[in-house]
């Protein structure tokens, strides 16, 4: 039996259980110093003043490092953030000050003893706030920034940190040719990627220059990358170590604490230093996952078909804009859902607020614009009194037609969303979304809404796999991409075995990454290590099976192509008992007389995304990945319509995951998203006061979902469309749970409470808020 | 990480608690008597309190008495809310005592440190501001005494500076005659801060007690609310949107739920639970 479809437990999965996988915390070297960040008390305030002098005399304290002693600008796209806050702070929570200290506690202590004098400003606290006429400025200096990665199109003198638009068909002159239009606003706030392991990295640099980073990472060649540039070092004289990582969700493909810890170890003289979060300032002055506010308007015929779409995105990017001008693109492409529409205007605007500042966080913007488009599409269903799953079925995407931004669809990149739909009737058990009465006040109901999603990936990304070959035939496989859950490694282990055939056992994997030996991998990201490693090992594993043969073929005096491979031998073709174990090879061959050759087997492969472009800045035309991952996602409610109250009965998922490696891993992905974006629909969600202050930076306060409050059962199945240039055809699942789970939340409630939900989070109160408004 | 540095203490009685407590005083510390620690802990990280030594009572017999004797329950403050539950000597006190924080964190907190924390909710207090009998052993320097709830109690446990629970107490009598209910509402989730806890007892000839917690900044009990609760005239509906009438405070807006939304939730829960204490026999 192949290994490609069968479960198999991840490799690391008993050292994990029992305690004993490594953390970048885990590892202290004697003499390690530590960092710990000063947090803005302000949310928009000049700095007048910061005291660093008490800070200073505490002994144990080494530097107090501000704004003033650095001057470097960084940001993936555009560069518009200072490490520590210089002149004025732009969000509360902002790093101002770093004190290097013999000891946490004594850097703490002197943390708690730096005074800052702010002169207030008025803080940008919505995305109304932002875009209003004469609003504040988080940044004077917008549109003057470096694009250090286009396309960015900033709008000097506003809030506006960019823009993305996709334009298609003309809407304008489609609109009146619809039977039935609908409207809706959508609101999200902030949310905490909530990762369990805070952020942390360890900074030195030795004495022949060479900077040595470890931190808890997705995106260690982007570190290196970054803090050559920033600092001006050679790119190899800048290794990055990252270990296991204990979850990411996208929080951790950002740079930042990384370049405060090399500032704070040159600060004293290039020696060890760590800094290690705290839950509360990876929540308040490391990057969330953005707000949205949404309008969009869908005009369709009486027969379900749609006809033309409008829709408007104002991202809540907070302070500064990292990665945001990727998702806002991102969200244009996709801005559809998996539906045709001949007629589309939308417009997605990055703004800038006073709140702490967002970067990727699992689906990159899909989720927020899921639920925006998929709330819009229940609305339609309800006013057209069609089955919810009819009407996205009618309209789904087919080979032949084009996404928003014009790419075309084929089976290959596009997958099927109806059979996906056919079997979510099943799995859950459709009722047509008809509201059932189960008690005097209470109903239970169904919700659907239906995902696609691609990578979004720059066009240039590469990856990249090593294979060494033991003296037993076995194999060590080094990769570019960082393990922090999905079962990344594992998976590039089942594709080199399945392409050797060898057992799994056969396989060892480099679990840390350094980016000094592991081949470079872009980032791990947007659910592409299967694609992406998969094809760099599929490249090095034939690499290997070359040499394999060639090696073999001297041996056997033969011609390599009389070759073939199994069971851990070559042999030839018509006579199999003329073979050789990859054992007597993998070291180089040795004659019975004594004399060899060859060498130790080491196989190299690459992989490089093909035939994407950047988008049009005015049409938005232009292919943003390599393929798209098509799913629906059903939720059942029971809802007490006296209190409010509700409890989740089922969350389902149907996903066409090209083909399935490892299903046991595949399952835990897809619950585990399910469970992430239902907790994100149901309770998660930033608050922050009047003046801006991040009020909930703990898990006392910022709710996520606790084991015995998830949904009583979870349901999965796959559709298996191969993707044609994945590995195996498998095609990405990584982030997929999340997207549309919490949409379909939203869209059984709303049919329980009998009043739209288009805000998140949907408590109770929520739920009663919105039925009082609307009587 | 605590980056405060901190002397221990461990007081083996009373006498010696308070003595440690003059002795620190006297030479210009800062002490602070010290159950479970969760509070200590949790904000000594993020250097919300100003202290320098902690006197441990855990070890001192009187404060983990936990006992039914002579008619009198008697819990010591330094029971953990675990031990208060799993002995269930008062269910009342299980029921509300059971719903604070996580069992985790429970395995920790005490009984003297709920009734004694600087939070709003101190869920554990309201069996006793609605038990007449509920009495409150006190030690401080002026010895050990034993006073009425009722007495002690203004929003919070009055104590004065160097002065810790030993105990509380109350009639079996009193605890165990009336039917009780409890409930924790909060936003959404079963752990959680409350929006608001509720406790309703109604003894044999039918008059109602209630105590709320959640509600605004500290726990409290009415003999208002509790006549307007006792009216067996009016339906449970109309008495809970009367009882709302006569609360001490207007209901607090935070990042849990608003006002207006508070006051729903109490209504409803309130008339449930009277509807359910007076329909089954």
């Amino acid at each position: 039996m192949s290994i490609i479809g069968t479960s198999v437990q991840r490799k690391e999965a008993r050292n994990k259980v029992s305690g004993r996988a490594r953390y970048t915390n885990d590892l202290t070297i004697p003499g390690t110093w530590h960092a710990v960040v000063v947090p803005a008390r302000q949310a928009h305030a000049h700095i007048l003043s910061i005291d660093t002098e008490k800070a200073k005399q505490i002994a144990g304290v080494k530097a107090v490092i501000t704004g003033d002693d650095v001057s470097v600008l960084t940001g993936d796209v555009i560069e518009d953030r200072p490490p520590l806050a210089k002149d004025k702070v732009r969000y509360w929570g902002e790093p101002i000050a770093l004190i290097v200290a013999r000891d946490e506690a004594t850097a703490q202590r002197a943390a708690g003893m730096i005074t800052v004098r702010y002169r207030p400003l008025p803080v940008i606290n919505s995305i109304g706030d932002g875009i209003a006429d004469n609003a504040a400025l988080v940044h004077e200096k917008n549109g003057g920034y470096k694009v250090a990665t286009p396309p960015a199109y900033p709008k000097k003198q506003t809030n506006i940190a960019d823009e993305a638009n996709v334009e298609k068909g003309d809407v304008e002159r489609a609109w009146p040719g619809s039977d039935i239009t609908v409207d809706i606003h959508v609101s999200l706030p902030q949310i905490d990627h909530a990762a369990m392991e805070p952020r942390v990295a360890k900074a030195e640099i030795l004495p022949d220059g060479r900077v040595l980073i470890h931190c808890s990472s997705q995106a260690p060649f982007e570190v290196r990358k970054l803090i050559a540039k920033y600092f001006k070092l050679n790119p190899g004289q800048v290794v990055v170590e990252v270990p296991l990582v204990g979850g990411a969700f996208g929080g951790k493909s950002s740079v930042q604490l990384e370049v405060l810890a090399y500032i704070a170890s040159k600060a004293v003289g290039g020696r060890v230093v760590k800094i290690v979060n705290t839950r509360e300032t990876d929540m308040a002055s490391c990057p969330g996952g953005m707000g949205l506010e949404a309008d969009i308007s869908l005009a369709a015929r009486q027969d379900g078909h749609l006809l033309a779409a409008k829709m408007r995105f104002y991202m809540d990017i907070g302070a500064y804009t990292d990665s945001a001008p990727r998702v806002a693109r991102a969200i244009a492409a996709q801005c559809t859902g998996p539906y045709h529409i001949a007629n589309l205007h939308t417009d997605v605007f990055c703004v800038y607020t006073n709140h702490t500042y967002t970067t990727a966080l699992r689906g990159f913007g899909h989720m927020p614009m899921t639920f925006a488009v998929e709330r819009a599409m229940d609305e339609l269903a309800q006013k057209l009194n069609m089955d919810p799953l009819r009407l996205r079925e009618i309209n789904a995407l087919k080979p032949g037609q084009l996404t928003p931004t014009k790419a075309r669809l084929t089976e290959s990149n596009l997958g099927h969303l109806p059979l996906t739909i056919y079997k979510m009737r099943e799995l859950i058990g459709w009722k047509q979304g008809k509201v059932e009465r189960v008690g005097e006040h209470r109903v239970r109901v169904q919700g659907v809404a239906a995902f696609w999603k691609t990578s979004s990936s720059p066009p240039n990304a590469i990856s990249g796999a090593i294979i060494t070959m033991n003296s037993d035939g076995s194999v060590n496989l080094s990769i570019g991409a960082v393990e922090f859950g999905p079962a990344t490694k594992t998976t590039a282990a089942q594709i080199l075995a399945a392409q050797l055939r060898i057992p799994l056992d056969k396989v060892f994997v480099h679990e840390d990454v350094n980016t000094h030996v592991d081949p470079e991998h872009w980032k791990t990201v947007a659910s592409m290590s299967t694609y992406m490693v998969g094809r760099a090992v599929i490249d090095a594993a034939n690499d290997i099976i070359n040499q394999l043969k060639s090696l073999g073929a001297a041996v056997l005096r033969c011609s390599p192509d009389d070759l073939d491979f199994g069971d851990e031998k070559v042999y030839v073709r018509d006579d199999p008992s003329i073979a050789l174990k990859f054992s007597q090879l993998a070291l180089g061959y040795k004659y019975k007389e004594g004399d060899s050759i060859g060498g130790q087997l080491i196989g190299r492969g690459r992989f490089m995304i093909r035939h994407l472009n950047l988008l049009d800045q005015q049409t938005g035309k232009g292919r943003p990945g390599p393929a798209w991952t098509v799913g629906v996602q059903a939720v059942e409610v029971e809802y007490d319509q006296n209190t409010h109250q509700y409890r989740i009965l089922k969350a389902a998922s149907v996903v066409d995951a090209g083909r399935v490696i490892n299903p046991a891993a595949a399952r835990g992905q897809l619950m585990g998203g399910m469970n992430m974006g239902l907790g994100v629909a149901s309770r998660e969600g930033i608050h922050y006061g009047h003046d801006g202050q991040f009020l909930n930076n703990q898990f006392r306060s910022y709710r996520v979902m606790r084991v015995g409050e998830q949904a009583d059962e979870y349901l999965i199945d796959f559709v298996e469309t191969p993707q044609i240039d994945a590995p195996f055809g498998a095609r990405p699942l990584g982030e997929h749970g999340i997207l549309a789970i919490g949409a379909a939340l939203a869209n059984a409630l709303s049919r329980a409470a009998g009043v739209p939900l288009n805000t998140l989070p949907i408590t109770p109160e929520a739920i009663w808020r919105a039925r009082r408004h609307q009587s | 990480m605590i980056p405060l540095s901190l002397r221990y203490y461990r007081a083996d009685s009373v006498d010696e608690a308070l003595e440690l407590f003059h002795k620190i005083s006297h030479e210009h510390g800062k002490p602070i008597f010290y159950g479970g620690g969760t509070e200590i802990l949790t904000r000594a990280r993020v250097q919300d309190i100003d202290v320098d030594a902690v006197i441990d009572l855990k070890g001192i017999p009187a404060l983990k008495i936990h006992q039914d004797k002579g008619g009198r329950l008697e819990f010591g403050a330094a029971l953990h809310l675990t031990d208060v539950a799993e002995k269930n000597l008062w269910p009342l006190l299980t029921a509300t005592a059971d719903r604070v924080a996580d069992h985790t964190s429970r395995g920790q907190i005490t009984l003297g440190g709920n009734l004694l924390s600087i939070l709003p909710y101190r869920e554990a207090i309201l069996p006793f501001l609605i038990s007449d009998s509920a009495t409150a052993r006190v030690a401080g320097p002026n010895g050990v005494r034993t006073r009425p709830f009722s007495e002690l109690f203004d929003e919070t446990l009055r104590l004065s500076p160097g002065e810790f629970l030993i105990s509380a107490g109350v009639d079996q009598d009193e605890a165990l005659g009336p039917r009780f209910k409890s409930r924790k509402m909060t936003r959404i989730d079963w752990i959680d801060y409350p929006l608001v806890t509720v406790v309703v007892t109604r003894n044999p000839r039918g008059a109602i007690r209630a105590a709320f917690s959640g509600w605004t900044t500290y726990p409290f009990s009415s003999p208002r609310i509790d006549r307007a609760l006792s009216d067996g005239k009016r339906s449970p509906e109309e008495r809970a949107k009367e009882a709302l009438h006569h609360m001490p405070a207007p209901a607090v807006s935070d990042i849990h739920g608003s006002r207006e939304y508070r006051e729903f939730v109490t209504e409803y829960t309130l008339a449930g639970m009277l509807r359910e204490l007076e329909d089954t026999p």
